[in-house]
């Protein structure tokens, strides 16, 4: 059995062969460029800097519609050009990526299976060379709510039996025991625990040792065991909003579940707030 | 030779491009070859690693190939040779401790055994640490590297956090990590090393390093007790 939208996907060997493809754009998303990018990038690949470029400079919140569109015609994108993205963390950013720019209309995105960890490990050509495109045409149309959710949405459905919450942190995040993981200590709530109600599925499981995503059945029994099914209305969330981006890609394009949205404002919000309900 | 307390033996030859180092002194003794190694800015980059992936012995790898792929919590890299030749032998002490080439880059926790097979015409792509000491520090800068005297197995970046709460943070990992473990706190708190040292005199915890560079307070934090 394939995934439910097998186009989103493709292997490192397709993007090889399309490297040259005037009407397919590679671009690494990153956490950390410097470590990542900069040290060798598949060839003619353009650079995502999560930080820089997917989050709004002053306040809390994804890119805007402008800056999508001047950020996808920047790398030449028509609205035709077939989109790759991959990255660092097993696609953990490209994912956001993705999903942030779906947000604004991006079509045609696809993630290259396993990531930059995968070209790496495979020992396939890199660059240091910083591609340079023509001016793309592409313009983002009116955000897709339909993919998003918020605050007021995530509490107003917590007695609702249709709805179900996907935590995708941390099993010990999941619990209260620690306010964000060992590797990122600053980026605190007030408070520790999780959303009551809320299923935890750490959004690692989705892949394996390769990081590349598990087989649909596997993907279809490790959601479905725990509640997580395509008759429910879907709601991931994680601590800043990434990570969940990735469930929500797995569950809307690998498994087809029809409605699937991403609370990306996700613990840092939900923890902080006063007499938001929390449960251990 | 140190370059910004980031060590590089004067007994190898490096090659600044990919951030390695090569031990060439056996290179006419054919069973050894050349010993590929990442330098210190690589390894402090890469964090504490949790795996190490060879290739095979008698694999042809060519110049620019990677000899293994390197992998910590935060970072994925290849370890890349600067010469073309064949594999003789991985480091297999690092399938069990990886962390061996990020506290010991030069000796233990060597990569890969190498016998070279262009080694004539590519053995003008090395120099030695003093012929390449600006390109190493550049790359420091564009990396973003600080090298401190222990390696850290633990980060917290606290900038815009008020030293008090920095210190809270800091306690309580103290109670989570096991003793032997090395944390690096910064902080662009303007009381931070008067705090620092505070806080080392009451919590008996050893402060190895006290440093300010551009304003930013660097401390590498032991757990003794």
């Amino acid at each position: 059995m394939s995934y439910a939208h097998p186009e989103v996907l493709v292997e490192t060997d397709w993007v090889w062969e399309h490297r040259n493809d005037p009407k397919t754009r590679v671009i690494e998303v990153d956490y950390d460029p410097k470590g990542n990018y900069e040290l060798g990038h598949i060839p003619r690949a353009g650079l995502i800097d999560w930080k820089k470029d997917i989050n709004d400079p002053i306040q809390r919140d994804i890119l805007s519609g402008n800056d999508a569109t001047a950020l996808l015609r920047k790398f030449g994108i028509d609205y035709d050009t077939t989109i790759v993205f991959y990255g660092d963390f097993n696609n953990w950013f490209a994912a956001f990526a993705f999903w942030a720019l779906s947000y604004h209309g991006a079509r045609n995105m696809k993630l290259m299976n396993g990531g930059r960890k995968k070209w790496l490990e495979e020992d396939r050509e890199v660059t240091k060379e910083v591609p340079a495109f023509d001016e793309g045409n592409f313009t983002a149309s009116a955000p897709d709510e339909s993919i998003r959710t918020y605050l007021d949405d995530v509490k107003s459905v917590l007695e609702n039996e249709s709805t179900v919450l996907v935590d995708v942190r941390s099993p010990k995040e999941f619990s209260g025991e620690i306010l964000a993981p060992p590797e990122y200590p600053t980026e605190h709530a007030q408070r520790g625990g999780h959303i009551p109600g809320a299923a935890n599925i750490p959004w690692g499981k989705a892949l394996r040792e390769d990081g590349t995503f598990k087989a649909v059945e596997e993907l279809k029994e490790l959601y479905g065991s725990n509640g997580i099914t395509a008759d429910k209305d879907v709601i991931t969330y994680c601590r800043i909003g990434e990570r969940s981006s990735h469930t929500w890609f797995v569950l809307k394009y690998l498994l087809g579940y029809p409605t699937v949205r991403n609370y990306d404002a996700s613990w840092t919000e939900w923890g902080n707030m006063l007499r938001n309900p929390i449960e251990k | 030779m140190e370059l910004d307390n980031c060590p590089f033996p004067d007994n190898l030859v490096y090659y600044p491009e990919d951030g390695v180092w090569v031990d060439v002194s056996n290179v006419e003794v054919a069973e050894n070859g050349v010993v590929i190694g990442i330098t210190s800015i690589i390894a402090t980059l890469a964090g504490k690693l949790s795996s190490v992936k060879f290739k095979l012995p008698n694999e042809q790898v060519m110049r620019g190939r990677s000899v293994a792929v390197i992998e910590s919590h935060k970072f994925v890299g290849a370890v890349r040779t600067p010469l073309t030749g064949t594999i003789i032998e991985s480091n297999a002490a690092l399938v069990d401790a990886p962390q061996l080439a990020s506290t010991d880059p030069y000796g233990l926790g060597w990569i890969a055994k190498l016998k070279p097979t262009k080694f004539e015409a590519e053995q003008q792509f090395l120099q030695r640490i003093d012929s390449c000491a600006v390109e190493f520090s550049s790359l420091r800068k564009r990396l973003g590297v600080r090298c401190y005297k222990e390696f850290p197995d633990h980060e917290m970046y606290e900038i815009g956090t008020e030293c008090a709460a920095v210190l809270i943070r800091l306690d309580e990992l103290m109670t989570r990590i096991e003793v032997g473990k090395v944390v690096l706190v910064v902080s662009d708190d303007p009381t931070a090393q008067i705090e620092m040292i505070r806080w080392r005199d009451q919590s008996g915890q050893m402060l190895a390093e006290n440093r300010k560079e551009d304003g930013i307070y660097h401390f590498i934090v032991k757990k003794v007790h």
